[in-house]
């Protein structure tokens, strides 16, 4: 039915999230996730701490080439 | 099993009576005819409309339900307003029950809306009462089947559903429609209204007669509707009407308590609560009938409905009875869930019965998707304890290990788990019955539901794989941990260490919030063992130049190392499903495998 098509396309206008939208989501969420470890590395105390945030910096990093 | 079956031959024996009795009425008692026409049509109606709300609503009833069921008052206003949207307590009902069984809301949430739920049915009484027995809605009811039946053949779910409610209250509408002829044509032939019965006796009848009329007609609605159409034909006095609505709230309960034989401890609890809330109510109804009734009478002379107007003055008491309830046991609450707590404990004989794979859930997505992710992390769980011992370590011991490499090397190899057995008697059965659930629950869902059921019944898959592949790994384990050869001890120690390194991190992540740091430790974890696994087979190729290992040994090393990466990889798949909420961000993590 052609209304159904009609309101689908007034469903994906207003309620639906476009890819770019998703993925400037993701993308927000890993550089607030970065400063955070970041800010973590920062106030690290023992070096075991920190090698393992440091990992984790780095594959954040990774995470964010990916979106 | 023993009270399916008892609920089973509970249903046969009574659906025979049924049968019985409707024949045994339909053919002797011609006056009736009429207003058993229109008792079925009317049912027919309630069918449709709730079948139109399930497919209308697609799951925005589910997430108001699920948001606003944390305080008992926003439960009871839930409970209330859902029922008076739907006009069904039963379909709010079962949602609630499906929400509990997914432990997506609490008993007490539950316990709220069951009574909110009793007034919101009230507003049933209400509409028939203002338009059903004054206006000709017979005019109205055929425009709505009719476009009721042209737009369900609409391709949208969404008009289809409307076509279905509209459809619905056409038929309600007619059903009430058939009930007032029946009724009036049983006047002309006789005076049913003779027959009344005032005082304690009258009670007792009038009360059994809304009980059996309710738990026949398995709906208070239709009775509802049958008691005003009566009482506006002047075929019942007004004191009786309001006992037989007093027995249609008792006899909706046993109509839950039917349903609820064959359902979970969560079910039956709901029940329970139901039938405590509506027997206490009915008895206090009872006791207090004429003084309730001559405060219905003084609320009604207060907001206008007239002296005369019976079927208001009863949609009146029927709402006034149930706040009435709510306000007695509601201040109770607590110690109702703390009771019902100590009911319906199931000792489970068989560990991999499926807990949350609720049957009740199966047609509300919300819901079964929770009990699919619930099961199979409980699959997870067997899985784990599976592969944990058969690398010979007990998962306590372990997990959240400060020291992981020393704990497995100081282990002894003493748990000789037969995982084959593990595999056939438990996991397997589990996981037929997830992926049987799972399969059937796509068919009410969404695309994008079905995507993520798809997710879950891959993560079940990987679990169980991940658990084959550990039934050649175990028997090399228990075989080398004990060899003379330290190369071949060493290599397969480190092919434990490299296990319950995963499991571990697995066991750490669950307590993330953030779905980033979930992901973050997974793909870590898949990076570490990644480059642990080439260091380790080039150190095998090494054993072999160096012919520190046998041939035998050799093959072996090299085959178990290959099962132990794809068992780390099976699992931190699943894990990737399972605990990463956010669909987007679980993609994010599929992506490296794409490369």
């Amino acid at each position: 039915m052609k209304i159904d098509k009609v309101l689908e396309g007034i469903e994906k206008l207003f309620f639906g999230e476009k890819d770019e939208e998703k993925q400037e989501k993701i993308k927000e969420k890993l550089l607030k996730k970065i400063e955070e470890t970041k800010e973590e590395l920062k106030n690290a105390s023992s070096v075991q701490e920190q090698e393992s945030l440091k990992a984790k910096l780095s594959i954040l990093k990774k995470l964010l080439e990916r979106v | 099993m023993l009270s399916y079956k008892r609920s089973s031959m509970l249903r046969k024996y009574y659906f025979q009576f049924f049968l019985l009795s409707l024949a045994f009425v339909l053919f002797y008692g011609g006056h009736y005819t009429l207003i058993i026409a229109g008792i079925a049509i009317f049912l027919v109606g309630m069918l449709f409309m709730e079948e139109g709300f399930g497919l209308f609503s697609g799951g925005v009833l589910e997430s108001v339900l699920q948001a606003s069921t944390d305080t008992l008052a926003k439960a009871i206003g839930t409970g209330f307003v859902a029922t008076a949207i739907m006009q069904s307590s039963s379909l709010v009902s079962i949602i609630v029950i499906s929400f509990l069984s997914a432990e997506l809301i609490t008993l007490s949430g539950a316990i709220g809306v069951v009574f909110g739920s009793n007034i919101g049915s009230t507003t049933t009484a209400w509409i028939i009462s203002a338009f059903g027995v004054k206006i000709d809605i017979a005019t109205f009811a055929m425009p709505m089947v009719i476009f009721g039946v042209v737009l369900k053949f609409a391709q949208s779910k969404s008009y289809q559903g409307f076509g279905k409610i509209l459809l619905g209250l056409g038929f309600v509408f007619l059903g009430i429609d058939y009930m007032k002829d029946g009724f009036e044509v049983l006047q002309q032939r006789f005076d049913i209204s003779k027959f009344a019965v005032e005082g304690y006796l009258g009670a007792l009848v009038y009360v059994s007669l809304g009980v059996v009329a309710t738990v026949v007609m398995q709906s208070s609605a239709a009775t509802m509707a049958l008691v005003i159409t009566a009482l506006a034909a002047n075929q019942i006095i007004y004191i009786n009407a309001l006992e037989l609505a007093i027995g249609a709230n008792i006899g909706t309960t046993i109509t839950a308590i039917l349903g609820a034989l064959s359902s979970n401890p969560n079910g039956k609890r709901v029940a329970t609560a139901h039938l405590i809330f509506n027997l206490i109510t009915a008895f206090v109804a009872l006791s207090l009938l004429y003084p309730l009734s001559d405060f219905t009478n003084f609320v009604a002379s207060k907001i206008g409905i007239a002296q005369s107007d019976y079927a208001m003055k009863l949609a009146l008491f029927h709402t006034l009875f149930n706040v009435m309830g709510v306000l007695l046991v509601a201040p109770f609450t607590k110690q109702l869930v703390k009771y019902l707590e100590t009911l319906f404990i199931e000792v489970n004989i068989y560990a991999l019965k499926p807990l949350y794979l609720d049957k009740v859930v199966i047609n509300v997505p919300n819901a079964a998707i929770e009990a699919i992710k619930k099961e199979t992390m409980r699959l997870y769980e067997s899985a784990i304890e599976a592969i944990a011992h058969s690398i010979s370590l007990h998962r306590h011991i372990f997990i959240k290990s400060p020291d992981i490499e020393n704990v497995v090397k100081n282990s002894e190899i003493s748990i000789n788990a037969d995982i084959d057995e593990f595999y056939a008697q438990k996991i397997k059965s589990l996981y037929s019955d997830i992926i049987y659930y799972a399969t059937l629950s796509q068919e009410h869902m969404s695309v994008e539901e079905q995507n993520h059921v798809y997710e879950l019944k891959l993560a079940s898959r990987e679990i169980v794989e991940a658990i084959k592949n550990m039934r050649d790994l175990q028997k090399n384990i228990f075989y080398y941990a004990r060899s003379k050869n330290s190369y071949v001890k060493e290599e397969y120690n480190n092919i434990r260490i490299q296990i319950a390194k995963t499991i571990d991190v697995i066991e750490r992540l669950k307590e993330h919030v953030d779905d980033l740091d979930v992901l973050s430790a997974i793909e870590l974890l898949k990076e570490s063992t990644k480059a642990l696994d080439s260091i380790k087979n080039s150190r095998i190729d090494a054993l072999i130049r160096e012919n520190r290992v046998d041939s035998k040994m050799a093959t072996s090393l090299i085959n178990d190392s290959a099962f132990a990466y794809d068992v780390t990889q099976k699992l931190l798949q699943a894990a990737t499903i399972l605990w990463i909420k956010d669909k987007d961000i679980r993609i994010l993590g599929a992506k490296n495998e794409d490369r």
